[in-house]
């Protein structure tokens, strides 16, 4: 059976525990028992670069199962950027191997006095000397680890130099491109002075049923690898959602100012990456899906560049956003920030403000030490998450967050065009033309993200019939309509808090195409591993509790409904076109809330009351059971 | 003689997906514990290098020699590589032998071997992108999997 | 149901207009499509001959006198 680890960085000690069945069955792992530990182990109010914080990685209830795309991270703490819930999911191969090593998490606490590393294998978990690894990159990490180690297939997890030098926006980096982005999680690392954790583990995992695992597993893939979007994704990677979502308008450029990304068409695009860049696939731990791209870049300004992706946020932000309409300055800029540990969308949506500032003439080359920011320059690009690693010149403006940068520049009026929500996450695209999406996004615990709450079939034009069959209730299919949207974006967010819980990919789910899983088919492969008879209502009632237990961490912090307000430029109307007039109306979007606070259980602070947690068995927590 | 079917690597279609190594390990094992598989696939992440590593059933088999007891035996009929779990001493000559690295040893001790799911392998059927695939055997396609195999400790001494 | 209808002759050898939703059928292997509705030509590429996919605009429909169409 997995343990949880408790490992405290400033005495050096080590303890373990037992999950008990009755709670894991209440939260499953991942995310679910992550937002669990995180609320009993942190304190109301701390800062979050001290050593009270605690760091928790989280392998899925399913990881290393033969069950497809089960294969990902989820690591939680309190954000450095925001100072509130953070938490971020990385995919690559770490997680089936923390299970094989005998651990399904681990709580990391204090700060270590040097730099370190944690060697984890197979029951043993060894605090180890990092000085022969800090200050290099994370590929350099990597590489040296498995020679120190003596064996490639070692999975880590590390940050770079931004980490170790507390930029906020620093991330948790694996591979060369994966990530665990959002919210500041390798500034949180560096804080602790840990500089990677490398498990290899060669226990087994039983299941209750193994001949019902293999049967059903065999005929989810089956019936996966027969879909239209598997053979699109299979085929096109992770571009797929860049020829969607450019139309769909939840793309802007230029800093938000520009709806679409007209001047990248032609250049950037589908077609052209394929041909000129893209050399094979590659595949996250158990998924046939292989939608990660390997890309060289053969002529041109970086010729010679070879790296991973590209992804969502490089395409939206390091192309659309910064308008930059060429493949190889992306990747190159996507290439330092693999390098030196940045999270790729919190950067570009600085490197976007800082040009639409230059643009305005707020900011000229004596505040940026220099360096041209036109729209779209490539050497700032290439070159900037190089500097804020170091934090020189340009780079050490914007190192801590927007609210700094604006003191060092010296120009309030700057503040303006920083575009960030309730939380104080970046704004990732207005959302003024869809209703379920923006709600669902916005009202996410750990700031306004895709990721916690996109409905994507909100823009499929589904036929109501179909739509009622997925969310069990009548939904409106027009993406304009307010009504019923409460309960799409509701069912949607229980649906990614269950699928992060148990380790399983997006990619897989509803959130790519209505025939792909959604909580019956993980809850097949559930069954059959853990011996439980769980029915569909109450997996449900584990993603609302997961839900409700990240949301109590956020209002024990003080933060109440201003969170989930959106931000002033989505109240904005699109101006022409055929969306000419529409926008994100406030008493509209508020009257949608209260209804999605009802649905919940909520007080009109959007603050879980006495009788829903009793109703989820929350009322006891913080319960210090584990 | 009849072309033997066989097992037939290519390095190059692998996307290290792993779900031949869970597969297998579920089969023959009843549980998932891809280190007790008969399939590997090493990875280099940061030179982009996938290499599934599987018995392909050599004709001439170095395992087959080295082993003192004869616990491996080219079945002449099928041509199939077979090991003997109860005649095998764990004495792992047969494991330094083989060129390929295809013969395992488990964290237990055992040494494991594939023994191709009889005629119908498990792993064959879950591999997307055809990188490993069970079909008679053309020279080519075995030239292209030796030279793909590289092991990391090689490696290592060739650059040192 | 999702599954039906997403294996049905409704969904495949056909493709909707990124900019208005518009149904557009397509004959195998057709590589450009208009859209009768609101005027865009978009470009199209075939997963396998029986997918078919929008992949981007065809350039040459801007405007004459270069404004977008969107």
């Amino acid at each position: 059976m997995s343990q949880i680890a408790y490992i405290d960085l400033t005495t050096k000690k080590v303890s373990t525990k037992d999950i008990p069945e009755q709670i894991h069955r209440m939260f499953l792992g991942g995310r679910g028992l992550a937002a669990y530990l995180l609320y009993n182990h942190v304190e109301k109010g701390i800062n979050p670069m001290s050593p009270q914080n605690a760091l928790i990685v989280s392998s899925g209830t399913l990881s290393g199962y033969f069950a497809t795309a089960y294969g990902r991270t989820h690591i939680t703490g309190k954000s450095p950027l925001t100072g509130v819930y953070g938490d971020s999911n990385i995919g690559g191969d770490f997680s089936p191997e923390l299970k094989y090593a005998g651990f399904q998490h681990l709580v990391i606490k204090g700060k270590a006095d040097k730099p370190t590393y944690l060697w984890i294998h197979d029951g043993q978990i060894e605090i180890k000397d990092a000085s022969g690894l800090w200050g290099f990159d994370t590929f350099e990490t990597q590489s040296r680890i498995w020679e120190e180690l003596e064996d490639p297939d070692v999975k880590i997890l590390c940050i770079g130099q931004a980490g170790e030098r507390l930029v906020r926006f620093a991330c948790v980096r694996s591979w060369l491109k994966r990530a665990a982005g959002r919210t500041g999680l390798g500034c949180l690392m560096g804080s602790k002075q840990l500089k990677a954790i490398a498990v290899r583990g060669t226990k087994g995992l039983p299941a209750k049923d193994p001949g019902k695992l293999l049967e059903v597993s065999k005929r989810q893939l089956d019936y996966g690898r027969k879909t239209k979007i598997f053979q699109i994704m299979a085929k096109w990677g992770l571009l797929w959602p860049w020829v969607v979502n450019r139309e769909r308008g939840f793309v802007r450029s230029r800093n938000h100012q520009i709806i679409g990304f007209p001047e990248g068409l032609g250049t950037m695009e589908v077609d052209v990456f394929l041909d000129k860049y893209q050399e094979r696939m590659f595949a996250c731990h158990g998924c046939a899906m292989h939608c990660q791209h390997r890309w060289e870049i053969k002529e041109g300004h970086f010729a010679g560049l070879k790296g991973e992706g590209p992804e969502w946020f490089i395409m939206a932000g390091l192309g659309a956003l910064v308008g930059n309409p060429y493949w190889d300055v992306a990747l190159a800029a996507e290439e330092a920030c693999n390098k030196y540990g940045l999270d790729v969308w919190t950067y570009a949506n600085n490197v976007a403000w800082l040009m639409e500032l230059w643009q305005r003439g707020i900011i000229d080359s004596n505040n940026t030490y220099g360096l041209n920011l036109e729209w779209g320059n490539r050497e700032t690009l290439a070159k900037l998450p190089a500097l804020i690693a170091r934090r020189e010149g340009l780079g050490a403006i914007i190192a801590d967050g927007p609210d700094e940068a604006v003191k060092r520049l010296r120009k309030p009026e700057a503040a303006l065009y920083y575009h960030r929500c309730g939380k104080g996450l970046d704004l990732e695209a207005p959302l003024t033309q869809q209703r379920a999406t923006p709600l669902g996004c916005l009202t996410s615990n750990r700031g306004n993200d895709h990721l916690r709450g996109i409905c994507n079939m909100e823009h499929m034009n589904l036929p109501p019939a179909v739509l009622e069959n997925i969310f069990g209730r009548p939904i409106n299919p027009d993406p304009l309509a307010w009504d019923t949207k409460a309960w799409m974006a509701t069912w949607t967010q229980y649906l990614y808090a269950v699928v992060d819980a148990l380790g399983l990919c997006k990619f897989w789910t509803k959130f790519a195409a209505p025939d792909l899983w959604g909580f019956d088919e993980p809850l097949e492969v559930l069954n059959a591993v853990t011996g439980w008879d769980m029915s569909k209502d109450e997996l449900f009632e584990v993603g609302e509790r997961i839900w409700n237990t990240e949301r109590l961490f956020n209002a024990r912090e003080g933060i109440g409904r201003e969170g989930d307000l959106p931000s002033p430029i989505s109240t904005v109307p699109i101006r022409g076109g055929r969306l000419d007039g529409v926008s994100l109306e406030p008493d509209k979007y508020s009257k949608m809330l209260d209804e999605y606070y009802e649905l919940h259980g909520w007080d009109w602070e959007g603050r879980p009351t006495p009788d829903t947690l009793k109703r989820l068995n929350l009322d006891k927590e913080p319960s210090h059971i584990l | 003689m009849a072309a033997q079917k066989n097992l037939l690597i290519d390095a190059n279609l692998c996307t290290g997906c792993r779900l031949c190594e869970l597969v297998c390990s579920l089969t023959k094992e009843r549980e998932c514990r891809p280190a007790n598989a008969r399939i590997h696939c090493e990875s280099y992440i940061i030179e982009g290098l996938r290499f599934p590593r599987v018995c392909v059933n050599c004709t001439k088999p170095a395992c087959v020699e080295v082993c003192a007891v004869e616990a491996l035996r080219k079945d002449e009929a099928t041509g199939y590589v077979e090991l003997d779990y109860n005649e095998c001493t764990k004495c792992e000559a047969c494991v330094e032998a083989c060129p390929y690295g295809a013969i395992r040893l488990t964290p237990d001790g055992e040494v494991i071997k594939c023994d191709l799911c009889n005629g119908d392998p498990e792993c064959v059927k879950v591999c997307e992108t055809h990188a490993i695939r069970f079909d008679e055997h053309q020279p080519q396609h075995l030239t292209r999997a030796r030279r793909g195999l590289v092991s990391y400790t090689d490696k290592v001494i060739l650059e040192a | 149901m999702a599954q039906e209808y997403a294996r049905s002759k409704e969904v495949y050898q056909r493709v909707r207009c990124m900019l208005c939703g518009e149904k557009l059928p397509l004959d195998q292997g057709q590589k450009e499509v208009h859209c009768s509705k609101c005027g865009a030509d978009w470009v199209i590429s075939w997963i396998n001959p029986d997918l078919p996919m929008v992949l981007r605009h065809v350039i040459s429909t801007y405007k004459p006198d270069g404004g977008r169409i969107f």
